[in-house]
């Protein structure tokens, strides 16, 4: 100021021709200046402070739009508000009031020269039409210019406040939002009567204007916060593995859960391809042509997809995937949901297990009551055929052409007879008859039993029991059959000489005690094609069998709980091996 | 057999019952009374005081079990039962000397009679 200014009282009168002045101001440098009024008129008046109060005015601005940049608490950045205004116009008495988002009260924003009992006493007022002037100004949206305090109706009521606080001119700008909602007031207090000039209004208003970019910015701010930590705690409750990359499928987020479920930490996996998740790279190529990519439509469709973890573990997952896009609707990266359905797979599978069991319960079920009703009515039937063979066979003498037939209706009675025998332990109802057996008593009776089929044949039973308990609880007819039909189909396959040999072993399955039986012949052994068909119903290799038999064996050994099976030996003849747990219950 | 054995042979089935009279008179026993259904049976075991009953299970108004107790209540006769159906633990009965599976074979029919009528 202690430069001379040459400089014309109207040039600070519009906004327009204080930006032209401040420009060449900072243009040049220059601190003189001669001026052209409007009236061609040169002026000389000690108006210089003029040019440095605008400057000065434009460096607080700055200031508190730095402060705002660099994301200082509104607290902060309201303060230094009140600050630049009242360092740059020693006179004034700067504050800011907020008005309450709830109850619409005015509260304390900022303020640094304005008596403590004022603000406490202005702080919660209600707006109206009538209060003060940035009560008023909030109520009405307008400017509100109060000269004097002391005179002006609409400070009749804290008339008294503001005289005692030494106050007596309050010029107040509503703080208006981008959304036109009055959020707030900056007023200019002085002790004295005062009425603003233009460049006073200008500045009451540029800085209602830059503290309502600093509230709405700091707002704003909080509410992005808000929604960022909303979001971050959705998505960190979300079960499902959340992971996020960009458009060439490069990993950008890694959530809690995806750790969980993949067992990568989010540090090893930014940045690489999403393709390590995959448990076969054809689906990781296939999600590509499906879903991400920006060429395919938008689907929510769930995928299911083999997945790896990081020890190598895959595990089925069912896979959400979908476009992540900025605010103009560009695609800017892909997301995917993966849940691990391993769980759900194994009671799928069980289910679908169970049903299955349940179905072939319920077939056999009924196949059971048909059998067992076909049988009822077929034994009758036999019976005639029986009592009237056995007649006839008094009647008809040996050696006739007669006789021969009789004989012959006989057989196929017989047949016939085995047939619905062997129908029935397959289909029809099983009720074990068990007792405490020794298994070696049994295969040597299906064996003696067997001496009219082995009549004429070289066949020997050989036993290597040695030191196994065969003492077992179980039904001794059944398993007599079990016994019976393998050995035929041995005594059927092989040629003589023939050599069975059973061999007994202690076993525990699942902590019960169970003996093994394993019964090898010395035949051909059993092509890959019997291997596959051997206990499935009506497949037989023999000449003459129902085909029945190994179905009836696995049948009465799964009810005993045990099973049968082929022996793993391809060359060295037939070999099927029966567990039998010790006690059935 | 010196006597020749007295029975009463009881089926729901006419051949049956034919098949079984005319092989029991080559076994040399004497058929001294049919029956079709187990109520029969008890009236004409009562009225033919036989020396042994040969019946069928099922039969219309009364079954060979049923008909069996009836009997012991007032007669000591031993009674063969031949079924179509497999022996049950419920169908035990003290009178029943035997329990033959259809279709009964001429030398399974020897053996039972002689269980049930030791000469």
């Amino acid at each position: 100021m202690e430069q001379n200014a040459v400089e014309c009282p109207n040039c600070t009168k519009n906004a327009a021709e204080q930006a032209v002045f401040l420009l060449i101001v900072r243009a040049f440098g220059l601190r003189k200046f001669l001026v052209v009024t409007r009236n061609r008129q040169f002026v000389m008046r000690t108006l210089m402070n003029a040019q440095d109060l605008l400057e000065l005015d434009l460096r607080g601005q700055t200031r508190v739009l730095k402060q705002l940049a660099q994301g200082a608490s509104l607290d902060k950045v309201l303060q230094t508000l009140v600050e630049v205004t009242e360092e740059s116009r020693p006179d004034t008495i700067a504050s800011v009031l907020l008005v309450d988002e709830e109850t619409g009260r005015l509260r304390n924003g900022a303020s640094r020269r304005l008596p403590k009992s004022y603000c406490e006493a202005i702080d919660g007022v209600m707006p109206g039409p009538d209060v003060g002037s940035c009560g008023t100004a909030v109520y009405t949206g307008q400017r509100v210019i109060v000269e004097d305090i002391s005179t002006d109706p609409l400070w009749k009521r804290e008339r008294n406040i503001a005289l005692r606080a030494g106050l007596r001119a309050c010029w107040s700008e509503p703080i208006i939002s981008s959304t036109g909602e009055v959020i707030g007031t900056f007023a200019m207090y002085y002790q004295s009567p005062r009425a603003p000039d233009e460049s006073e209004l200008e500045f009451v208003s540029s800085s209602a204007n830059l503290a309502a970019l600093a509230i709405g910015r700091v707002r704003y701010q909080n509410a992005v916060e808000g929604e960022r930590a909303m979001l971050k705690t959705i998505v960190g409750a979300i079960p499902d593995a959340f992971i996020a990359c960009d458009l060439d499928r490069t990993i950008q987020h890694f959530s809690r859960s995806a750790t969980r479920l993949f067992g990568y930490e989010p540090q090893e996996v930014i940045g690489q391809k999403t393709k390590i998740f995959y448990a076969h790279p054809s689906d990781y190529d296939r999600m590509f042509n499906e879903r991400f990519n920006t060429s395919v439509g938008e689907s929510l469709e769930v995928v299911e997809i083999q997945w790896r973890r990081r020890n190598g573990e895959t595990f089925p997952g069912e896979l959400v995937g979908t476009t992540i896009r900025d605010e103009q609707g560009k695609p800017i990266g892909f997301l995917g949901l993966i849940r691990d359905i391993t769980e759900r797979k194994c009671a799928e599978a069980k289910l679908a297990e169970s049903q299955d069991k349940l179905v072939r319960a319920e077939r056999l079920a009924a196949m059971g009551q048909m059998v067992s009703a076909i049988a009822h009515e077929s034994r009758n039937a036999l019976q005639r055929i029986q009592v009237a063979v056995d007649v006839l066979q008094y009647e008809i003498e040996e050696g006739s052409e007669a006789r021969d037939d009789l004989d012959r209706i006989s057989r196929a009675k017989a047949d016939l007879e085995h047939l619905h025998n062997e129908l029935r332990s397959f289909a029809g109802p099983i009720q074990l008859i068990t007792s405490t057996c020794n298994l070696s008593e049994i295969w040597r009776q299906a064996w003696t039993n067997l001496q009219v089929a082995r009549a004429g044949r070289d066949a020997t039973l050989i036993e290597n029991t040695d030191e196994v308990n065969l003492i077992c609880e179980c039904d001794a007819f059944r398993l007599e059959q079990v016994f019976r039909n393998l050995f035929e189909n041995s005594l059927a396959a092989c040629s003589d000489p023939v050599q069975i040999t059973v061999t007994c072993q202690n076993m525990d399955i699942d902590g019960g005690s169970c003996v093994s039986v394993s019964v090898r012949d010395n035949g051909p052994g059993l092509s890959e094609e019997i291997r596959s068909r051997v206990f499935d119903a009506f497949h037989t290799t023999k000449a003459k069998g129902t085909g029945l038999g190994m179905a009836i064996a696995k049948r009465f050994l799964e009810a005993h709980h045990g099973t049968i099976d082929i022996g793993d030996g391809y060359n060295d003849g037939a070999e099927f091996v029966i567990t039998l747990p010790r006690n059935t219950q | 057999m010196t006597a020749r054995l007295k029975i009463v042979i009881a089926d729901d089935e006419e051949d049956i019952r034919q098949g079984f009279r005319r092989l029991l008179c080559k076994l040399g026993c004497e058929v001294v009374g049919e029956a079709a259904d187990g109520r029969e049976l008890v009236e004409v075991c009562r009225s033919a005081k036989p020396d042994l009953v040969i019946t069928d299970i099922r039969m219309p108004e009364m079954s060979g079990i049923e008909a069996a107790r009836k009997i012991a209540e007032t007669q000591t006769i031993p009674v063969i039962v031949i079924s179509s159906y497999e022996c049950s633990a419920d169908e035990d009965c003290a009178s029943i000397a035997d329990f033959l599976l259809k279709p009964v074979s001429l030398s399974d029919l020897e053996a039972a009679i002689a269980k049930a009528c030791p000469a």
